[in-house]
């Protein structure tokens, strides 16, 4: 099992150290199979997972009577992740190679790209909290290198610090979460905990508190509300990298820890209820962003954070096989639509803005088709993936009469439609709306990326009937499988009619939305810029992002500006202005705050060093 | 026993003048002095607790901070006198090169 | 063990090097090669009797000079580090043109005055062996002669003759209040006087200075900017091993909580962390900036030393040698930054040195990533440790405040690495064979200990 671990790890230790010393071919050829052996091994040991396996490999560090093992856990969780992660990034490998070819630091991003891979698999694998930290930590790393590949872009390099800061203050709260635990529980180890909580030795009120500490870190990883803010501009790195990090996997490591950690989750009510609120929040607040941006990117971004927020929704109310579920579904078509993205992008020599798209259908099928698809399971067309997913969140919600979040789910699965045709009519449909410079070029793109694109969107397609609805099949494939994770084991009683209902109700929904998207963009195409025009407001609103960025920045930042001293204010303006582009604002405004006292004169020192000798003896004498 | 709480007065007096002198002056030269002050006052400060204590230990003490001492000025020359004749700098207000 | 010249040895080591050195400066007509070989040999053979006599508790000099396994342990660490420094001086100071020998045997003499200062409850011997320890670091610190250099030691200088004068009259204090130097005596009630407690504090004091904890901490990025690159690396950390370990000693004699140091030492080392990392966000210059990591990392060591006497062995410890290699490694690695014989430790002078040379980069990333705390590398586990240790012990807020401004860390020490790896330059850099070899062992260290942490717990066991 270790192997698993390995091959990605050495193949990206010999690319940073010798990857300019070796032929491109090569390279092309290494990075992925350093992939996809362990999706072999994952798949070869995929039926020793029920088994709950620890593969211990050795005692990493003790702290008094607390052991921490270097283990690998091998359960039906993780096995699912492993091979999620490693069949996604195999294919997204795969994709690279074409999309990448121009670039000059070829190697550097596949050693990139397989170092993300193997804190991926360390994160998915660990048997412990403690080296889940460690995966946590690193894939962060990997994002932050690789949003800031291109960083001839001034904005790449800020992005990768945005994502950085962001993260940071999540993370925070995940390292004081994890030490409460070690403090509690006296162990990392995952069985430990939950045997813990299942046993009722854990409080409430503390499983509260460190239910929220952790969610803390999973808003900042995961880009829920509050810390979303930083996935938008992380698309500033390569397409292949937002599919793979930014949409599959990595955003998603929130979603797994909560589930990882049932036990806790489901112990406390409080923590539980902000969980979902803040997914389903997430979801619809999302979503209503995704509405009115161009840049093609950006919309799935928004997309991402509103999926996501589902995800974190369904594992908020407990329906952890449900979350999974759609996490994996969601990596599959979510993968597609960045690949998408990217051959779009790719033909179009670099331009994003969809306003300056259209009419691409008959330039590029293969892409037209397999994005048609992942749009197509994303709203949740009866069928295709996205459906049975998201429609068992939606379920699970209706029946735990967890009603009002229900409405938004739904509400948010309309505005879903929506966006996603709204980007493929304006994308693929109508009259071409490039310069002719532009037209001449565009292309389809080659073999190794649009394979890709059609396996992607064949699992797309077929993912979902591993677990249908109940109405259809009883004993729904994942709903046994998960089941063996899960600590509190709930009974929901599905009533088969109102089930049904429901299921009418989403699938209308899904092609209400989708009418709605075609009316407007191509029946109609005068009326969006009507409405917008009328309801000038929420337009501009949604368009600007809510102002988002802007209250930060009001919020956060100014204060600095004007001369406020607080230490996180002025940590933005600090980090992001003065440390990205390393010059002069920050030094201007706050950076002279302390080194103002290492003015360079003696006398300043001295009279620093009486100061501080003398407080020393006061406070020495006053506490005497 | 006054001769001794005198001069452990005394010895605390000199000692806070010996700090003031290296903080208000700015010649290397003075600052030495000051310096030189500190210390000797220090030997005051052990000899009157060796005579409080009445044994020899404190006086001991004083002969090794007197060695310290002399080295102390030798080291302090050589730099004032390497900063003086290399880099024709009297004063420590022409010390501003390394700061932030 | 009662036997003063072995007890001795390795401070009787060091003179005869320092006075072997400066012999043959005089006497020799070209000496330099064999002054440098001289100087490795020795560095060497100061680690014999650490390995020898290891085990074995020697007193000398009726009590007043203790080897024991502490000591041993804390020769065999300085006699590394001499060794590297010594290596690394070797290219440094050829190409810096500072051709003075007086600078091994100063090395030899400082390194004595640290090993006495870590192996004695005199305090006659403390005031002494630091004063040795001083007198030869001023000079070091200025032996380059030139503008900064002297700048950096006039500066040591003044603000360490202040803070000596302090701690001396700390010193004068703890014998007044006893009527004895022996610190085991002095220290072995448990209701210490006022004035024992008054004069602790100023020799802590003094301490801090050395420790460089804020607020006395101003003359760290100065001096480490101005004076030689591997004597700067020889400050932030041999200087500090030698407190730890002194710290230690006094720990094991009295636990500095409960007292009012106790509050004083939370204060001073929550100030040192939080100025430290933020002052060091801003920084280009390489050095000062590993100068104020230094100072914060200062910080991080200063909060063990509230912790009892069986905690601050392991954690403490820990944390300090993990400390000291990281720097080393650092150090080594800015050594070779220098061109024309001036130093080049911009920030943009390292950009794009990942293509050119990937192997020693990913070294100091590693070193780098170590000291930011970054999970799974050898400096996440000292710090883990350490604030196990203390959240154990009942610090809880100074804890937070330590993981805050570790994450703060994070940013500077990204930084570098990110121009390393992100930017692009065309500068490229010549390791000499010595450069290489060291950074190879300690990307190695860093590595095999990341994975085995326990490794390091087994070296320090017999203390």
């Amino acid at each position: 099992m270790i192997f698993i671990l390995l091959f990605p790890v050495l193949s990206s230790l010999i690319l940073i150290l010798f990857g300019r010393y070796l032929n491109k071919k090569i390279v092309s050829l290494f990075s992925p199979i350093s992939i996809l052996i362990p999706f072999i091994i994952g798949i070869m040991n995929f039926d020793k997972a029920g088994d709950n396996i620890i593969y211990h490999i050795y005692r990493w560090i003790s702290i008094g009577n607390i052991n921490i093992e270097f283990a690998l856990k091998w359960d039906h969780l993780s096995a699912a992740m492993v091979l999620m992660v490693t069949g996604v990034s195999f294919l997204i490998h795969v994709y690279s190679i074409g999309y990448m070819a121009e670039d000059k630091s070829y190697p550097r991003f596949f050693a990139y790209m397989n170092l993300f891979t193997f804190f991926m698999l360390v994160l998915v694998l660990s048997s412990n909290i403690i080296m889940m930290f460690v995966g946590w930590e690193g894939v962060g790393l990997c994002s932050y290198l690789l949003i800031g590949f291109w960083f001839e872009k001034e904005s790449a390099a800020k992005a990768g610090m945005k994502a950085f800061i962001v993260n940071r203050i999540g993370d925070l709260g995940f390292l004081i979460g994890i030490f409460w635990i070690l403090y509690v529980v006296r162990s990392a180890d995952f069985i430990k905990i939950n045997s813990f909580v299942s046993s009722g030795l854990m409080p409430v009120a503390t499983a509260t508190i460190i239910g929220l500490l952790l969610f803390a870190g999973a808003t900042g990883k995961s880009a829920q509300i509050p810390l979303y803010v930083w996935l938008p501009d992380a698309m500033e790195g390569p397409t292949p990298v937002s599919a793979l990090i930014h949409a599959a996997t990595m955003v998603t490591a929130g979603v797994y820890m909560i589930v990882r950690l049932n036990g806790i989750y489901s112990l406390t009510p409080t923590a539980s209820m902000v969980v979902a609120v803040v997914g389903v929040w997430t979801a619809f607040y999302a979503a209503t962003i995704a509405l009115t941006q161009t840049d093609i990117k950006k919309v799935l971004a928004y997309s991402t954070i509103s999926q996501i927020g589902y995800m974190v929704f369904a594992a908020g109310i407990g329906a952890y096989g449900a979350a999974i579920f759609h996490l994996i579904m969601h990596a599959f078509f979510k993968a597609l639509l960045f690949l998408g993205a990217g051959s779009v992008i790719h033909a179009m020599g670099g331009i994003q803005d969809m306003r300056k798209m259209g009419g691409l259908k008959k330039y590029m099928p293969t892409t037209f088709y397999t994005f048609l698809i992942a749009g197509l399971a994303i709203s949740g067309v009866p069928g295709f993936a996205g459906f049975f997913s998201k429609d068992e969140i939606l379920a699970n919600s209706y029946f735990m009469n967890h009603r009002i979040l229900w409405i938004i789910g739904i509400m948010t699965a309309l505005l879903t439609a929506l966006y996603i045709f709204r980007l493929i009519f304006m994308t693929f449909y109508g009259e071409p709306r490039m310069d002719k410079e532009v037209q001449y070029h565009i292309h389809e793109s080659p073999k190794t990326m649009t394979i890709p694109l059609i396996i992607l969107a064949v699992l797309s397609t077929i993912g979902g009937y591993i677990s249908l609805p109940e109405f259809i099949s009883k004993h729904s494939l994942w709903k046994s499988y998960m089941d063996k994770i899960i600590v509190f084991k709930k009974e929901i009683l599905f009533t088969h009619t109102t089930e049904i209902n429901l299921t009418l109700l989403s699938s209308f929904i899904a092609i209400l939305g989708i009418f709605i998207a075609w009316y407007l963009y191509v029946k109609n195409t005068g009326l969006p810029d009507k409405l917008s025009n009328k309801f000038k407001f929420f337009h501009k609103l949604s368009y600007d992002k809510y102002y988002i960025d802007e209250i930060y920045e009001f919020v956060f930042i100014n204060p600095v500006v004007y001369g406020s001293e607080g230490i996180y204010q002025w940590f933005d303006i600090a980090v992001i202005d003065g440390i990205v582009n390393g010059s002069g604002k920050f030094s201007l405004y706050s950076g002279n705050l302390l080194s103002y006292f290492q003015s360079g004169f003696l006398k300043d020192y001295i009279y620093h060093i009486i100061t501080g000798a003398i407080l020393i003896l006061t406070i020495f004498v006053l506490g005497l | 026993m006054i001769i001794v709480y005198g001069s452990i007065l005394i010895a605390l007096f000199s000692f806070i003048i010996g700090i003031a002198i290296i903080i208000s002056k700015r010649t290397l030269i003075m600052i030495l002095i000051g310096a030189e002050f500190t210390l000797n006052s220090v030997n005051l400060l052990f000899i009157a607790f060796s005579k409080l204590h009445s044994n020899a230990i404190g006086q001991i003490f004083v002969i090794f901070t007197l060695t310290v001492a002399a080295i102390e000025i030798a080291v302090g020359l050589s730099i004032a006198v390497l900063l003086y004749r290399k880099h024709k700098i009297k004063s420590i207000e022409d010390l501003k090169e390394l700061k932030r | 063990m009662n036997d003063t010249y072995v007890a001795i040895l390795p401070i009787l080591i060091s003179f005869i090097a320092a006075f072997t050195i400066i012999m043959f400066d005089l006497f020799l007509s070209k000496p330099h090669k064999i002054i440098k070989g001289f100087s490795l040999f020795f560095a060497a053979l100061t680690i014999v009797p650490a390995v020898f006599y290891r085990g074995i508790t020697t007193i000398g000099f009726k009590g007043q000079i203790i080897f024991d396994n502490l000591s041993y342990l804390f020769v065999f660490l300085i006699a590394l580090i001499s060794f590297t420094i010594i290596i690394l001086g070797f290219s440094y100071n050829k190409e810096r043109k500072v051709i003075y020998n007086e600078y091994y045997a100063l090395l030899f003499l400082a390194q004595a005055g640290l090993i006495g200062f870590v192996s004695s409850y005199n305090i006659l011997v403390l005031f002494l062996s630091l004063e040795i320890f001083s007198f030869s670091s001023y000079i070091l610190t200025g032996i380059a002669k030139d503008r900064l250099s002297s700048e950096a030691v006039f500066k040591y200088f003044y603000l360490g003759i202040i803070s000596s004068s302090f701690g001396l009259l700390g010193l004068s204090f703890l014998y007044g209040g006893s009527g004895t130097l022996d610190l085991r005596i002095i220290l072995k009630n448990s209701h210490l006087n006022n004035l024992i407690l008054g004069g602790l504090l100023l020799f802590l004091m003094n301490l801090f200075f050395k420790f460089s904890l804020s607020p006395f901490h101003t003359w760290t990025p100065d001096v480490y900017e101005g004076t030689t690159t591997p004597i700067a690396g020889y400050f932030s950390v041999a200087p500090k091993l030698a407190i730890i370990f002194a710290m230690l000693r006094i720990i094991s004699l009295k636990q500095l909580s409960g007292e009012p140091l106790q509050d004083i030492i939370w204060i001073i080392s929550a100030i040192t962390i939080i100025w430290g990392n933020i002052t060091a966000l801003k920084q280009k210059n390489l050095k000062r900036l590993m100068a104020y990591s230094a100072i914060a990392h200062s910080g991080y060591m200063a909060m063990g030393f509230m912790l009892n006497y069986e905690f601050a062995k392991k954690y403490l410890l820990f944390y300090g040698i993990i400390y000291l290699f990281l720097n080393l490694t650092v150090f080594t690695f800015l050594n070779y930054l220098i061109k024309d014989g001036k130093d080049t430790v911009n920030i943009n002078d390292i950009s794009g040195l990942s293509s050119k040379k990937p192997l020693e980069s990913f070294v100091l990333s590693l070193a780098l990533l170590s000291l930011a705390g970054f999970p799974p590398t050898i400096g996440f586990f000292a710090k883990f440790y350490l604030f196990v240790g203390l959240i154990k012990s009942g610090f809880v807020f100074i804890s937070l405040i330590a993981v805050l401004g570790t994450l703060i860390s994070v940013f500077y020490y990204f930084r570098i690495i990110s121009f390393m790896y992100i930017k692009e330059g065309d500068r490229d850099l010549i390791f000499g064979m010595g450069g290489k070899l060291l950074l190879f062992i300690c990307g190695i260290m860093i590595i095999v200990s990341s994975f085995y942490p326990q490794l390091i717990f087994n070296f320090i066991k017999g203390i």
